[in-house]
């Protein structure tokens, strides 16, 4: 029979394309892995933004070949199988129709992977401050392919089995052993995937993206940590105490210089597009817990019934299946008003102890710049 | 029909449900993962 001659050679180049799939998985689960160590080495590591686009570049491009290959795997050994029973055993269970209901998951994921890397690219264009927002909503709408190819999986599954079904009621077929050792196999190996991706199937839905998110938390070491902490979204000139330096954003600063430059920077605020109108908050304070409070106060001093706000982040943990809790943190800040009418500020000798008090307050804490 | 050769029906297309759940479960945490930049 003219079948015979590519039935072998079709099933040996489906077995390399499985192969091939294979290594692609293992191509995308070192991605995986890649974008998981630099999530957790962050605060070590300056280089873990760089790690995680290589581990997500390889996860796109993984995916898309492992689901192509797996589809040419697929086809070629259902149609060497159709064959090989057209040719010797026409009696048969029709072998090919459970390879045949692997392949709407196998064209899902190709399609997917292809979406993702279209969406992935075209965010790269995207103003910096929508481009979490655009990348999560093109992620979530690749998904859907996902879901189409799961609709399509059960459809498939489920015709398969009624014709395979009716087909072996109507007439003699021929079976054996070896045929229901293989089909044991199959579910073994079907059983062993799906318990080995259930964490990855809990873990389906891109985070959410915070409105404040702080992307290097290492900047916030040492600062005090607060009860009561509300999101800070505000933009606002930040004034950080560094054990070397002040700066003011960005900029070295010190309190003779530091009044003049603030008022610069507010008569410039709408023009340099910091915010729509000049804030009710003189700056944003980053500083360590340590930081004695006669450092800050010459700052402070340059407006003497102004607000300020004690800089601080609040963890908002991601409990994910697969990498445990996904530590997470937003910036925050409360507000405390310069008042001579207040008691003395000195009465706390650290920054850290200022922050407690300004934290325990159950209204806009107060206290005189001296 | 023989039982085993329902057991072989069976076997053979639940193990292909559970292969394609894997798949499919298995390429949608690229999302999750991806996330991750915006973390």
């Amino acid at each position: 029979m003219p079948s015979a001659i590519w039935v072998r050679p079709a099933r040996w180049l489906s077995a390399i394309l499985a192969a091939g799939s294979a290594a692609a998985i293992v191509l995308v689960e070192r991605g995986r892995g890649s974008v998981a160590a630099s999530v957790f080495a962050a605060a070590a590591d300056p280089e873990a933004g760089t790690s995680i686009a290589s581990g997500i570049e390889a996860q796109i491009t993984g995916v898309t070949v492992a689901g192509a290959l797996a589809l040419g795997a697929v086809l070629l050994l259902a149609l060497a199988e159709i064959a090989a029973r057209h040719q010797s055993r026409p009696n048969d269970q029709p072998w090919s129709a459970p390879l045949l209901a692997l392949l709407p998951s196998s064209i899902g994921v190709v399609v997917y992977g292809r979406a993702l890397r279209a969406r992935y690219e075209g965010a790269a264009g995207i103003d910096p401050s929508l481009k979490s927002a655009h990348l999560r909503e093109a992620l979530v709408a690749s998904h859907r392919w996902l879901d189409l190819a799961r609709f399509g999986s059960w459809l498939a599954i489920g015709v398969i089995t009624a014709l395979v079904l009716v087909r072996a009621r109507r007439g003699p077929v021929g079976d054996s052993g070896a045929r229901l050792f293989t089909a044991g196999l199959l579910f073994v190996a079907g059983a062993i995937s799906f318990a080995v991706t259930r964490s990855q199937a809990s873990d389906h839905t891109p985070l959410t993206v915070l409105p404040a998110v702080v992307e290097d938390p290492t900047t916030f070491e040492g600062v005090p940590r607060l009860k009561s902490c509300p999101v800070q979204t505000q933009s606002l000139p930040l004034l950080r105490f560094r054990p070397e330096a002040v700066t003011l954003d960005g900029i070295p600063v010190d309190p003779r210089t530091f009044g003049d430059q603030l008022t610069v920077l507010f008569a410039n605020w709408v023009t340099l597009n910091r915010g729509p109108s000049v804030p009710d908050t003189s700056a944003l304070i980053i500083a360590s817990r340590e930081t004695p409070l006669e450092r800050v106060l010459p700052y402070l001093s340059v407006r003497p019934d102004a607000s300020w706000m004690v800089a601080s982040i609040w963890p908002v943990p991601h409990p994910s299946a697969s990498m445990g809790p996904i530590p997470r943190y937003q910036h925050c800040g409360r507000r405390f008003k310069l008042s001579e009418s207040a008691p003395p500020i000195s009465q706390y000798k650290t920054w850290g102890a200022l922050a407690g008090a300004v934290d325990r307050s159950p209204s806009i804490f107060e206290a005189a710049p001296r | 029909m023989r039982l085993r050769q329902v057991m072989t029906i069976v076997l053979a297309m639940a193990g292909a449900a559970l292969l394609d759940a894997a798949a499919l479960d298995w390429a949608g945490y690229t999302g999750f993962s991806i996330s991750m930049l915006w973390r």
